[in-house]
């Protein structure tokens, strides 16, 4: 606020200094100024000429250059001289020159009267003054018979007096004298008398014109003038003197007010270099900390979980100077130990050391979150066995936490010389901390990934045991117990099956801690232990600590030296089945071990199933097998390629082959068939089918036996198809019809033929005939139709009976 | 500036003597303190504008019909006139008055017998505008001017604005400036040459200021500073008759009855060969003017003798023009006889008769 007032001010005052000095500009050119140098000039003239005059008059200059130079320079100047009529007082001033102008004007005039006049005087008086001084010397050089001498003194004498006192008496006492000497017509005396005249003339004419010239009075009215210049000028001056008075204050304030700004300016850019240089370090610091998280980021982003630890912790050393810098990550099983994973002292890496951080900075860390120690660090911690920062005098830790605020691990920096500010450090380790928590979370993730997958290989490992070991159970079950323990990392495993009727479970197998005993032991389901929890809940029960839990200690406590377990349940067919047991000395199962143990648990699930199933198909198997050979037909199954797989007895008999199975035998061989009219191989026909998956089935086709005998059978054939689609192969079906072909030959003929005469009936003609007219219409052939008609045969039969007819 | 210091370098005495304050111009130099000065040397003149001023002068342009220029009357090869009784006037007429010489008019303070014109520019002014001269006016001359491409082309090499009346009257002007005789023997004697002139020229100079006339004819033109009353003890017009309105003299300018046969104090500058004298051209010799002049202006009949050093003291201000020192010329005047050496007062007076009518 206070600013925009003094910038308003500011502006406000510039704008009447401009002001001023635009009125600066019209005092400078004071209009008074040109003319009061013009009148002085005049004067200075003027004072010349005067005295010229006055000189001339006494003879004391005799050229007219002089004075004629005066005059025109006089003249010249009056004519430019006047000032504007703006005012009154410029009108009054101009009057006063318009009247100089005049005045010199005349006195110009007068001037040329004066030098023609005065050139005549001063000749006549040169003449006389000549003659008097002739008349001294020589006096008969006037004819002096003619005038006396005492006549020429006496008249030389009154000249002189007149000559200085112009008076008319004189020239009256004078006049008499000169008729004296006219008397004579003598020359000189004559221009004796002409020069006095002209004297007696002209005196008065002289000292008339400067009586005028003095009357005119040229220099009172240029100091009239002068004096009147004077007063405007200095009413002007006056008006500039405020003027420049007030320029002056006007400038004055103007150049306080620029030092007042220039001040605030610099005031301001103080300020300003004060806080831009605290910018400039926040920057600079910033940019370190950038610099080093970009250094984090980048030398962590590509590579293993172990560079990363390294590479974060040598960034922090080089980023911050300090001597120690180390990663530790808290214990999952025992939160008061923790293992550094790595450690960097003066530019050596070390790495994975157990240690027990009670007493230790870290406890503090891990307890409050950071810790900051700038000296003195050994002082705060007297009973810790420092063996790995053993020289550092400051201390900076930091905690470093998952997702769920959960302490994980703990990031230090520290330095055997006392820290002065810790904050950059502070922030870079706050910033390394978080980036190290995702790294950590990530490097913790990757562990369990890896153990995961590991236990996976684990696991397909012992899959083929288990496989291999099917078919015998109490070998299998120890399979599954030693693959338990392997993948779980488990000190004891046992596999409790329950029993048939549902109310007791029977340990399979057991492994570890002596636990074999346990084999073959029958339990009651409902025993309150954690095998009967886990078959009854149809759960998996994972218990970190045996000796907290109820069900645990039932059965475990007292007799083996366990810390946790867990009980998987294996269902068959969705049906509870049993369980699978693992314990541990020491560690808790993770949820790593628990999906380790799940996925171990399908598997055997599997092998179970699977086992069940192999025992099921077998039987299956044969009893396809027995119906197939009970059938009455023939069948043989191919596969893909067309090799028999299978042919039951009556195929073996039909054909005379007799197929072994994984004999690959091909069934063209096998099955032999001709076309009925053609007796043509029809070959093509399981080709079709097996290529193209038709459903062919044929009647009238020859099958050759192994022996060569022909029967006629009656076969079909189709593709097996799998689930998708596909073919797998096919199969024939096929019986034996040469008798039912003979049997229908015998009744088609007695169908067609009489059985009297054996010529084809009455209904067969019909057809024949029927066949006939459509050849001929549409062959365009002709053909005869005979009618032999055996007369009254009727009345034989009707008469003597069919027996009769017929015999006839 | 620098002129002063040439002149202190060559004559310390008249510096001292002087105390000049006057611009190198208007530089006037007294010497041994006589009454007569010097011709000053001018060094201010622009060469271009004198020559421009040149071709002005001897252009015929300047009369209304093309006939007559400065030069048709100043003659400069004729001591700057035309050695006539009176000059040529416009239509094959005459002038009413004698043709004064164009040297050194500069120094006159004012132009014309009767001093009508104050400056050379007036006299141009008087002259284009004058019925018996050029009978024009500026719009017509500056028109008619215009016409020549070529001098629009020079005027307009020197002048920002072209051809102009101001310029023209510059040019002339700058010309007219141009027109002095320096170096005469009796300047070269005034400049301390004790032997320019001869004993009897130097006598003919006392008789000069002896006898009064150096009351008029003084300075550096010796002449030409003051009006004087011509018949001051002996009426000269009155004896001669024929007085026409250009004998009135200077009250024809002043309407002042003390002006009256007034005229202009002639400069006595190359007077030898610029006869005939007097503003009717009456005098043919210098013998017959110094005597009209003794009698008329200083009431005294001087002696043949007298007269004959007089005329031997004028001859010495004879000048150089262009390096060349001025020549006597004859120019031979059908309607105006050359007047006899006698001294003969009454000559004829038809030719200014029978133009009276037309003088102003």
């Amino acid at each position: 606020m206070k600013q925009h007032v003094n910038h308003t001010i500011g502006i406000v005052l510039v704008l009447p200094l401009l002001l001023f000095f635009f009125y600066k500009s019209i005092i400078s050119s004071n209009p008074y100024e040109g003319v009061a140098t013009v009148t002085d000039n005049i004067e200075t003239l003027q004072v010349k000429l005067h005295r010229d005059i006055l000189r001339y008059r006494n003879n004391q200059i005799r050229e007219y250059d002089t004075v004629n130079e005066t005059v025109r320079q006089i003249s010249a100047l009056s004519g430019s001289i006047s000032v504007p009529p703006s005012t009154p007082e410029n009108r009054q001033l101009n009057e006063m020159l318009s009247t100089l102008k005049t005045s010199i004007s005349e006195q110009a005039r007068l001037v040329e009267d004066f030098k023609t006049n005065n050139s005549v005087l001063q000749n006549s008086l040169y003449y006389y003054s000549r003659l008097h001084s002739e008349i001294h010397t020589d006096s008969n050089a006037y004819a002096a018979d003619l005038v006396s001498d005492e006549m020429l003194g006496k008249l030389s004498t009154l000249i002189l007096e007149y000559t200085r006192k112009p008076e008319h008496e004189t020239a009256l006492k004078i006049y008499p004298l000169l008729d004296k000497i006219n008397v004579s017509i003598d020359s000189e005396l004559n221009t004796l008398i002409n020069h006095s005249l002209i004297i007696i003339e002209k005196l008065p004419i002289i000292d008339n014109i400067i009586d005028a010239f003095n009357t005119l009075d040229i220099e009172k009215q240029i100091k009239n003038i002068e004096s009147m210049l004077f007063e405007h000028k200095s009413r002007l001056d006056q008006h500039a003197r405020i003027y420049n008075s007030l320029l002056f204050f006007c400038s004055l304030y103007l150049l306080g007010y620029i030092g007042f700004m220039f001040i605030i300016l610099k005031q301001n850019k103080n300020t300003l270099v004060i806080a831009n240089e605290k910018l400039n370090r926040e920057v600079e610091e910033r940019t370190k900390t950038e610099k080093t998280l970009y250094r984090l980021v980048k030398e962590t982003s590509s590579i293993g979980e172990k560079n990363f630890i390294h590479n974060i912790l040598f960034a922090l050393y080089r980023a911050l100077g300090y001597r120690y810098a180390y990663l530790s990550l808290v214990s999952e099983s025992n939160r008061n130990e923790a293992s550094i994973l790595g450690l960097v002292d003066n530019g050596n890496y070390q790495a994975d050391r157990n240690y027990n951080f009670e007493n230790s900075p870290c406890e503090e860390v891990l307890n409050n979150g950071r810790l900051v120690l700038n000296r003195d660090f050994q002082n705060y911690f007297p009973e810790w066995e420092n063996s790995y920062i053993e020289d550092a005098e400051s201390y900076i830790g930091i905690t470093i936490k998952d997702e769920n605020e959960r302490v994980i691990g703990l990031l230090a920096v520290a330095d055997d010389k006392p820290i002065g500010n810790s904050n950059l450090a502070e922030s870079i380790m706050s910033l390394a901390a978080s980036r190290t928590s995702a790294e950590l979370l990530r490097y913790m993730a990757q562990q369990d990934s890896d153990r995961y997958h590991k236990g996976l290989e684990s696991i397909d490992s012992w899959l083929f045991e288990l496989i291999s070991s099917a078919g015998h159970n109490e070998s299998f079950y120890k399979t599954v117990c030693d693959a338990a323990r392997d993948i779980a990392k488990a000190t004891m495993a046992a596999v409790p099956l329950l029993d048939d009727g549902g109310k007791e479970y029977v340990f399979a197998a057991a492994s570890g801690h002596n636990s074999e005993n346990l084999v073959g032991t029958r339990h009651a389901v409902n025993d309150g232990g954690l095998y009967g929890w886990a078959i009854s809940n149809k759960k998996a029960l994972r218990i970190d600590d045996v000796s907290t839990d109820m069900r645990a200690r039932r059965q475990l406590i007292n007799k083996y030296n366990l810390k946790s377990a867990f009980v998987k349940p294996v269902f068959l067919n969705g049906d509870i089945f049993g369980t699978i047991a693992v314990f541990r000395d020491t560690m808790p199962f993770d949820p790593v071990d628990e999906q380790l143990i799940n996925q171990f648990a399908q598997r055997v699930q599997l092998a179970i199933a699977n086992m069940h199933l192999v025992n099921d198909i077998a039987t299956e198997k044969e009893r396809a097998e027995f119906t197939l050979h009970s059938i009455g037909d023939a069948v043989i199954t191919t596969d893909a390629e067309g090799n028999i797989e299978y042919m039951n007895h009556i195929a073996q008999r039909l054909t005379g082959w007799a197929v072994s199975l994984g004999q690959k035998q091909s069934v063209q061989s096998v099955f032999r068939i001709l076309d009925h009219d053609t007796r043509e191989p029809m070959h093509n026909v399981i080709d079709a089918c097996l290529a193209e998956g038709t459903s062919v089935s044929k009647s009238m086709t020859y099958l050759i036996s192994k022996n060569g005998n022909e029967k006629s059978i009656e076969s079909s054939m189709s593709p097996i198809l799998n689930r998708s689609g596909l073919i797998e192969g096919a199969i024939i079906v096929f019986h034996d019809e040469t008798e039912r072909r003979r049997m229908e030959c015998i009744i088609h003929h007695q169908a067609t033929h009489d059985s009297l005469t054996g010529l084809i009936n009455r209904h067969q003609f019909n057809i024949e005939l029927k066949e006939q007219i459509h050849h001929a219409k549409t062959h365009d052939t002709k053909h005869v139709l005979c009618y032999l008609d055996l007369d009254r045969f009727k009345l034989v039969n009707d008469t003597c009976g069919h027996a009769a007819g017929d015999e006839l | 500036m620098i002129t002063n210091l040439a002149w202190f370098a060559m004559m310390p005495v008249i510096l001292f003597a002087s105390h000049s304050s006057f611009s190198a111009e208007e530089q006037i130099v007294p010497a041994h303190d006589e009454p007569i000065q010097p011709i000053p040397i001018d060094t201010t003149l622009d060469p271009d504008k004198v020559e421009l001023g040149a071709f002005l002068f001897n252009d015929p342009r300047l009369s209304k019909d093309n006939s007559l220029s400065c030069a048709s009357c100043h003659i400069l090869d004729a001591g700057g006139d035309d050695n006539l009784v009176t000059g040529i006037a416009l239509g094959g007429n005459r002038h009413v008055v004698n043709t004064p010489t164009v040297f050194n008019a500069r120094y006159n303070f004012r132009q014309q017998w009767d001093g009508a014109a104050l400056t050379l520019e007036d006299q141009v002014d008087s002259v284009l505008h004058s019925h018996m001269e050029a009978d024009s006016n500026w719009v017509e001359l500056i028109d008619k001017l215009k016409a020549d491409s070529g001098l629009v082309h020079q005027f307009e090499k020197i002048y920002q604005d072209g051809l102009t009346r101001e310029n023209y009257l510059d040019a002339l002007t700058e010309f007219q400036k141009s027109l002095v005789t320096p170096n005469a023997r009796f300047d070269r004697y005034l400049l301390g040459d004790a032997e320019a002139i001869t004993e009897e020229e130097k006598e003919g100079y006392q008789r000069f200021k002896e006898f009064g006339c150096i009351s008029c004819h003084q300075g550096v033109n010796i002449g030409g500073n003051l009006f004087q009353k011509f018949g001051i003890f002996y009426d000269y017009l009155a004896e001669r008759g024929d007085i026409i309105n250009a004998d009135y003299g200077r009250i024809n300018v002043t309407n002042r009855e003390v002006d009256m046969h007034v005229f202009k104090v002639p400069s006595l500058r190359n007077i030898e060969v610029t006869a005939p004298y007097l503003h009717d051209g009456k005098a043919a010799s210098l013998e017959e003017v110094i005597a009209i002049m003794g009698r008329t202006q200083i009431g005294k009949n001087i002696n043949d003798r007298d007269i004959a050093l007089l005329a031997k003291f004028l001859r010495t201000l004879t000048g150089e023009y262009n390096g060349r020192s001025l020549v006597k010329t004859d120019i031979h005047d059908d309607d105006n006889e050359p007047v006899s050496q006698e001294t003969e007062l009454k000559t004829s007076t038809t030719a200014a008769e029978s133009i009276d009518k037309e003088d102003s």
